[in-house]
């Protein structure tokens, strides 16, 4: 696993600059509370920015990870602090 | 060969004929290319894989001497089976897939016989003693059809087998299905590049076509099951994947990966069961 994985901030930065870039709006108005399904994310754009994702820190994540930590929030406490799944 | 209800062989044979050798890259040894019937934590692909073809057997009390009727036999896996566990005494197993027949040829089954037929068309030389239809159903129905018509098409095929069947015989059937998706939602890219002309039962039109046909003996759906299969298949995809790229392409491989994740996430979020369902012939049918 990359380094960059641990910081919180990074990753939530990351995923926001993303997200934002996905849906075509500010970063601002990207609420890390939110569920990616509030935002209207439909399965195929997750796995997109799954695999993104997976390349970015350096471990293959499950495709279904956005799922089980449906949150910025919570999927940035998964990686920082979670056992991630997938070989690395 | 082309059925009247459901995917024609022609869009069968887009997905299944995709080469044997690109299939046994990422299925497990038999080549079952279906949901495994996971025990535990620790049950590998090919474990689960051998539990699912001894539950749907022991579904249909195969013995010995049993004629079964596979529909949909892939590459033969069941029928190996029975040959291997229960010396099935005959086996036909029926296949759109031109690649898969050959393959099942190539097994030298005693007793086994493998046709190029949809079940529409399938006539016996005698009883069954026990059908078996496992991942097949899913292509019984087209998208294009009325629910009025898909339910014609189930009901037509649960006909087909009551009068296969000898007297108080069996049909163990597993199928995805829809869970809290609607028809409508069909992943268009599952239905447009992965299995064209296919539209999924729900769990109540298995139940409503064999009405007055058949008794429901055991019902289920284990989603979980197919996440585990399609997790197995992407990692061996994965692990193999310039193997495969070699022998059928970047965007082969691609398809593969992306249908395997999407359809994952279809069964995690339960947008979709898997159901397996066992039946016994009423032997006095009450039709509707």
């Amino acid at each position: 696993m990359n380094e960059h994985v641990r910081d919180a901030a990074t990753l939530r930065d990351w995923l926001v600059t993303r997200l934002a870039t996905i849906l075509g709006q500010p970063k601002e108005t990207i609420d890390t509370s939110w569920t990616f399904n509030r935002f209207g994310l439909d399965s195929g754009t997750a796995i997109g920015l799954t695999e993104e994702l997976s390349a970015w820190i350096g471990v293959e994540l499950d495709a279904m990870v956005l799922y089980d930590h449906p949150t910025i929030d919570r999927l940035v406490a998964h990686l920082v602090t979670g056992s991630v799944r997938g070989a690395s | 060969v082309t059925p009247t209800v459901g995917a024609s062989s022609e869009a069968i044979a887009w997905h299944y004929d995709a080469g044997n050798a690109f299939y046994a890259l990422w299925l497990d040894e038999s080549l079952t290319y279906s949901c495994g019937l996971f025990a535990g934590e620790t049950t590998t692909l090919g474990e689960a894989q051998e539990r699912k073809l001894m539950h749907h057997a022991d579904a249909v009390e195969a013995r010995a001497d049993s004629h079964i009727l596979d529909v949909g036999c892939g590459w033969g896996s069941m029928l190996s089976w029975l040959h291997r566990h229960r010396r099935a005494g005959r086996a036909v197993g029926l296949t759109l897939s031109r690649a898969q027949a050959e393959h099942v040829a190539q097994l030298a089954l005693p007793r086994t016989e493998v046709r190029v037929e949809s079940w529409e068309a399938h006539v016996p030389r005698d009883a069954y003693d026990g059908i078996v239809t496992i991942g097949a159903f899913e292509h019984f129905a087209s998208p294009s059809a009325s629910d009025e018509e898909k339910l014609a098409g189930y009901r037509r095929f649960f006909r087909q087998c009551h009068g296969w069947l000898r007297p108080g015989g069996r049909l163990s059937l597993q199928s995805i299905v829809y869970e809290n998706a609607t028809r409508a939602e069909l992943n268009a890219f599952i239905r447009d590049s992965i299995f064209p002309e296919s539209d999924l039962p729900r769990a109540a039109d298995l139940l409503l076509a064999a009405q007055g046909l058949f008794e429901l003996r055991q019902l289920e759906s284990r989603p979980e099951h197919y996440v585990r299969t399609l997790r197995s298949w992407l990692a061996n995809l994965r692990r193999r994947r310039a193997e495969a790229v070699a022998l059928v392409g970047e965007e082969t491989v691609k398809r593969y990966e992306r249908y395997f994740q999407l359809s994952m996430i279809g069964f995690h979020t339960r947008r979709m069961g898997l159901c397996r369902a066992t039946f016994q012939r009423l032997d006095e049918p009450r039709l509707p």
